[in-house]
């Protein structure tokens, strides 16, 4: 059944944008001459107003959209040689989750999660093993027989990531991912996702929320009018020493520009937003039953 | 394998509930023009074996003039014979003919004294399309009465004309009713679909594949055509036996061929299955596509 995207690809790049525009109508663009690179393992925010594109770079990445020019390459796949019958498989290599939590409302924690892994043909006997390692891993092992309407809406968020990571994804995607928390679930939320990129995920995260993505210090894309806006990867590493857990404090928020921790301003226009884009088209991946990715 | 099966089942089985009153209408109709549909095609069925029957035992009466005596009966007897494709001839006296229709029919000959009738011939072909030229012969002799000569053609064409009919108003009704059940089909899957998005949507997240995802639609849609159908078998065994008892309450001698419930059952329940795959089929393929949009 094609390519496999389940197996981890040595590529160097993890994902290119390579001049992609999405036209949704003459005058209506969602994106414009985007180019970007991301590596294997990259913990990448994308920030910006409502409708400059944060969203529509994400859905690029599971073919919820296709681009009306340019190329978007996965693991040097180009997405768009991926016929609509393989979009399943593709989404099995990455974590996706939505803005709303898609959670559902008669299943609890645990069938949440299992009903996903069942979806996708994992056997009943998977499912009672691998559900509450993820629980556990998302820290819900206790929450498993609670239904979401019992749950805050952390615990929700946590579901949905636990339910983005049933296929060992090697990227995840997270659409606002604290756009309902308050700081601290917000704070347990990234802390997750540091976890999970820590573990090698390449996490890309659209985020309004300008003092979590502040307080992170990570690579962040500020997406102005469908456009790169600018590309600024932090200079200070580790990761470790930069994350600060003290949410009241609110000054970040003034200078956007300033980290925290030493003070330094870095802002890195230049660096990507420009880079050049040399996806390898030729690289083909073996192929594989889908029935072996279940 | 068993395990995915039981999934997809399970599936099917929750939209279903969650949908009681469609599945009940679509079930029902489909139940309803199915038992038209199937009812109809029976009674065609079995009136085109009785009219193949009928054809079996033909038989031409030839009605004799009334001036005809007893004694002339032996030579046209001869002469009847005499013609082409008869087999047999019998003669049937003017009398006996009218004591046993008043035995037959009492309340059609009452009040009637004279014996109305005249002697006839009961002929026995060789063959079915020996008729007409029977008929023309027969015609021709002088002692026969104009028009005398009578075989099954009017019958014949009666049985042509309700079979006609039976076709006409079965297909018609049955076809109305099969599009209005399939109408109510799709109508059930599209509500299925909308009170399940979310977890279709999920599983279009986690990258369930086309066939997980459609499967439980098109497995609801063939049990509703299914059931649609059994109960259409049953319903057209029931109006049979009760069409039966009440023939055989006015004629005691009426037989009635057996009814095939299992092959009806067959017939029906995968006639019912097959168009229930369709209709949901029809229905999902639109809203199921992977395209844009979230699903929000």
């Amino acid at each position: 059944m094609g390519r496999n995207f389940l197996i981890e690809k040595s590529t160097e790049t993890h994902i290119v944008f390579d001049d992609v525009e999405v036209k949704y109508s003459e005058y209506v663009y969602g994106l414009r001459d985007v180019s970007l690179k991301i590596k294997p393992g990259e913990f990448v925010f994308f920030v910006g107003q409502t409708g400059t594109g944060k969203s529509t770079i994400l859905k690029l990445l599971s073919k919820e959209i296709r681009p009306t020019a340019g190329t978007v390459w996965l693991w040097g796949v180009d997405l768009e040689s991926i016929p609509d019958a393989e979009i399943p498989l593709l989404r099995r290599s990455m974590g996706i989750v939505p803005q709303d939590y898609g959670l559902l409302p008669r299943k609890n924690v645990f069938e949440n999660v299992a009903y996903a892994m069942r979806a996708i043909g994992a056997t009943k006997r998977e499912v009672r093993q691998r559900v509450p390692e993820i629980l556990d891993m998302v820290n819900l092992g206790h929450r498993v027989d609670a239904f979401p309407d019992q749950l805050s809406g952390g615990e929700r968020q946590r579901v949905a990531i636990g339910r983005a990571l049933i296929n060992k994804p090697s990227l995840l995607v997270a659409d606002e991912p604290t756009g309902n928390l308050d700081p601290e679930n917000s704070w347990g939320i990234m802390e997750l996702l540091l976890e999970l990129n820590r573990r090698g995920t390449t996490i890309l995260v659209a985020s309004h929320d300008v003092l979590i993505v502040e307080r992170m210090d990570k690579r962040v894309i500020t997406m102005q009018g469908g456009r790169v806006a600018s590309d600024e990867t932090p200079t200070a590493l580790p990761l470790e020493s930069t994350v600060v857990l003290d949410m009241t404090d609110s000054e970040v928020i003034e200078n956007p520009h300033v980290d925290v921790e030493d003070g330094l301003s870095e802002p890195l226009d230049s660096v990507s937003t420009q880079q050049e884009v040399s996806p390898e088209p030729e690289a083909e991946f073996p192929h594989e039953e889908e029935a072996t990715n279940a | 394998m068993l395990d995915r099966i039981e999934f997809l089942i399970m599936e099917a089985l929750v939209a279903i509930r969650r949908n009681l009153l469609m599945t009940f209408a679509a079930v029902s109709t489909a139940a309803v023009a199915l038992f038209l549909l199937g009812g109809l095609a029976y009674v065609y069925w079995q009136v085109n074996k009785l009219a193949t029957d009928v054809s079996g035992k033909f038989e031409v009466r030839v009605w004799l003039k009334d001036e005809v005596k007893d004694a002339q009966i032996g030579t046209i007897a001869a002469r009847i014979r005499k013609i082409n494709g008869v087999k047999k001839a019998f003669w049937v006296p003017k009398a006996k003919e009218w004591e046993k229709m008043q035995n037959e029919s009492p309340e059609m000959t009452r009040g009637i004294d004279q014996n109305p009738l005249t002697h006839s011939f009961k002929v026995i072909l060789q063959e079915l399309g020996d008729a007409p030229g029977v008929k023309r012969q027969a015609q021709q002799m002088p002692e026969v009465m104009p028009d005398g000569v009578v075989y099954m053609e009017d019958q014949q064409e009666l049985m042509d004309k309700v079979l006609r009919i039976v076709r006409w108003v079965g297909g018609l009704l049955g076809s109305i009713l099969l599009i209005t059940a399939a109408i109510l089909i799709y109508n059930a899957i599209r509500l299925t679909i909308l009170a399940r998005r979310r977890e279709i949507r999920i599983m279009q997240l986690v990258g369930a594949s086309n066939l997980t995802i459609q499967t439980p639609f098109i497995i609801e849609g063939i049990l509703q055509g299914a059931t649609g159908g059994l109960l259409a078998a049953l319903l057209i065994k029931a109006a049979q036996s009760i069409f039966q008892n009440e023939v055989k309450n006015i004629m005691l001698a009426a037989t009635f061929p057996t009814f095939p419930t299992w092959t009806a059952i067959a017939l029906l329940v995968s006639i019912g299955a097959v168009f229930g795959a369709t209709c949901s089929y029809l229905a999902i393929r639109e809203p199921l596509r992977y395209r844009v949009g979230s699903g929000t």
